[in-house]
């Protein structure tokens, strides 16, 4: 962390000296173009979404690496774009597509065994962007995210794609939703678990992730808020001895909350937890955890949910 | 050396006793003696989520750690009697290999509704099995005698197949279910039950008393092959005896608590150190040694980080190379 910390300026004055048109600073380094790319590839759900929310769709050759269904109101839109990959595509695929711009949710689209350096694709004119929140120089695992990578998110291609007025209105609707949820959390003065996976130890959330984000939001208390990181692997007697007011289940497709619920129902001493007991279990798609289009979303239904269950 | 053997045996009983009793009172929950003290004795005075903590959680896995820790040195130690070889651990035939991909394949490819019914436990234990089956396969030769190298060779080359396989299983799966399958390569104690326990206890006991009968067998063996068969023990049929009872105990414990390394390596050699090679004496400080140093280090993984726990594989290796460096030095100045 240290070390990324000192190396992004070296890395800055770098890049600064080819100066163009559109000048964006992307994790660690900053990226120039000339024109807006007409041909992007995404990879990865969240950046999917942020171009299609912004009707960017005919100026998209790919996509690849989907967690999740595409939401209903962007899937006619979706269904223009082709498929390059069930996960990261090879090198070769993304130059065969014509890409003349990558989008990736996660850095680790840019490591070597996935479609290597961001440094080598914008050496062949193509240019890179990472979405703000998994950029870890940006983000130390000690601080807790905001909703603010979201909204840089947006701006960014916004500039990019030479979209401006439809980012701001984007941005300006997802504050507006987020906000609100804000207004009457109905999580506030709850505490709560929040399940990812695992059984012989739950894997959980640290302080500092996008689902703690979503917990914060709607005034949850987060059990292993005090931990570092974005998820971490907790002991399950960390939960017993905090008996959580709300256990929080994330739906994902390598574990269903139905199957975390059936887990905890059956273990005997989770029975015994005042939640289990009580059913106070709600649910939230991983997809919405992510900082994305689908975040406003998750906030809301887990907001809706906690209000129901009072 | 004779004379020293019952205190080292009391010694190490004591401190097993005593790490056994830290894991049930010390965890990631923080426990007040006044609730320690109602937990144990029953009393209804305890809140019951913590009591719920200790009877249901700490006790069976503080047993099934210790139970598995002595199964993994007494596998450890028969297979270097068998193999004379000072490198050899309970995992020499492929069987953590085994084990490995067919639990992670289950973790990672199975649907959670078919590994609950069939639990990756026993996927486990059937890839261990079949792993030593196909090593065996390829190192018997009709009308020949089992030679300890090609056996040693065989091990390896299975081991190597599977640990190919479990590496694509981890490459294609998603990185969360991966990260339960790599937690699950390290060795946990984590997440024992009481159900658990019995089949561990049965198997050890079944292996130790068949050891302990032919530990005079076992001690001919070391003067090599040919005088062991003058005087009389029929080595072939002892090492077969040795591998079966060596997948019974570490299949048993892999599906337990995953793959647990350094102990069936390292704990032999302490004892050969403390006591001697002599099988009478050197089987039962084994075991016990390895029971409390499992459960010790269990419980650290337990604390160090909590709430977080760590695997045991990550302490397990830090805390067994530097005896094994001091352990080979000793072995290369004898030699």
């Amino acid at each position: 962390m240290n070390l990324l910390k000192t190396l992004a300026p070296l890395c800055l004055i770098g890049c600064m000296a080819n100066a163009g048109p559109v000048t964006i600073d992307i994790c660690a380094c900053s990226h120039t173009s000339d024109a807006p790319p007409a041909r992007a590839v995404t990879l990865n759900q969240q950046p999917t979404e942020v171009m299609l929310a912004l009707g960017l769709e005919n100026r998209m050759a790919g996509t690849a690496y989907m967690d999740d269904d595409i939401p209903a109101q962007w899937r006619d839109a979706y269904a223009k774009v082709p498929v390059l990959a069930e996960k990261y595509p090879a090198s070769e695929v993304v130059l065969a597509a014509e890409a003349d711009f990558l989008f990736a949710g996660f850095s680790s689209a840019f490591s070597e065994d996935n479609l290597g350096a961001a440094d080598k694709w914008r050496g062949l004119g193509i240019g890179t962007y990472v979405a703000d929140a998994s950029c870890k120089s940006f983000h130390p695992k000690d601080r807790p995210l905001t909703v603010e990578p979201i909204l840089k998110d947006i701006e960014t291609i916004g500039k990019i794609f030479g979209v401006e007025d439809r980012a701001a209105e984007l941005a300006a609707a997802t504050m507006a939703r987020l906000e609100a949820v804000k207004g009457r959390a109905a999580g506030a003065g709850q505490t709560a678990f929040l399940y990812d996976s695992g059984d012989d130890t739950p894997f959980s959330i640290g302080c500092c992730g996008g689902p703690a984000l979503v917990a914060e939001t709607v005034g949850l208390e987060n059990i292993s808020g005090d931990l570092e990181g974005a998820w971490v692997d907790l002991a399950w007697e960390r939960v017993v001895a905090a008996d959580p007011d709300v256990i929080v289940l994330i739906e994902a497709d390598w574990s269903s909350a139905a199957e975390k619920r059936a887990y905890m129902e059956a273990d005997p001493v989770l029975a015994e937890l005042t939640a289990v007991k009580e059913g106070r279990f709600v649910t939230v798609p991983f997809s919405q955890t992510l900082l994305g289009m689908q975040f406003a979303d998750g906030v809301e239904s887990l907001n809706a949910q906690l209000a129901a269950l009072k | 050396m004779q004379a020293r053997f019952p205190i080292l045996l009391g010694l190490s009983l004591l401190a097993l006793a005593a790490v056994m009793l830290a894991g049930v009172l010390w965890g990631t929950a923080s426990l007040t003696w006044g609730q320690r003290a109602a937990i144990l004795t029953g009393s209804g005075e305890a809140p019951r989520g913590l009591s719920l903590i200790v009877w249901e959680w700490r006790i069976p896995r503080v047993l099934a750690m210790a139970l598995i820790g002595a199964g993994l040195s007494l596998a450890g130690a028969l297979m270097q009697t068998a193999l004379r070889n000072p490198m050899a651990d309970p995992y020499l035939m492929g069987l953590s290999s085994g084990a490995s991909a067919a639990a992670v394949g289950a973790i990672i490819w199975l649907p959670a509704s078919v590994t609950a019914v069939l639990g990756v436990p026993l996927m486990a234990f059937l890839g261990a099995g079949a792993a030593f089956a196909m090593t065996l396969g390829l190192s018997v030769r009709r009308g020949e005698a089992l030679d300890p190298l090609v056996v040693v060779l065989s091990g390896v080359a299975i081991s190597l197949m599977f640990q190919s396989l479990t590496a694509f299983f981890l490459y294609v799966g998603d990185p969360h279910a991966t990260r339960s399958a790599l937690g699950w390569l390290m060795g946990t104690g984590a997440g024992t039950e009481w159900q658990e326990v019995p089949m561990l206890a049965i198997g050890l006991l079944a292996a130790a008393a068949a050891a302990f009968v032919k530990a005079g067998d076992l001690d001919a063996t070391l003067l090599g092959d040919e005088r062991a068969e003058a005087l009389g023990v029929d080595t072939g049929r002892l090492r077969l005896l040795i591998f079966f009872g060596t997948v019974i105990l570490t299949g048993l414990a892999v599906s337990v608590a995953g793959i647990v390394g350094f102990i069936g390596l390292i704990v032999p050699h302490m004892a050969r150190l403390l006591t001697g090679a002599r099988h009478q004496r050197l089987l039962p400080l084994s075991m016990v040694l390895g029971a409390a140093i499992l459960t010790a280090a269990d419980l650290l993984c337990r604390i160090l980080l909590a709430p977080e726990e760590l695997p045991l594989g990550v302490l397990l290796a830090l805390f067994a190379a530097p005896p094994f460096i001091s352990i080979l030095r000793g072995v290369r100045r004898a030699a």
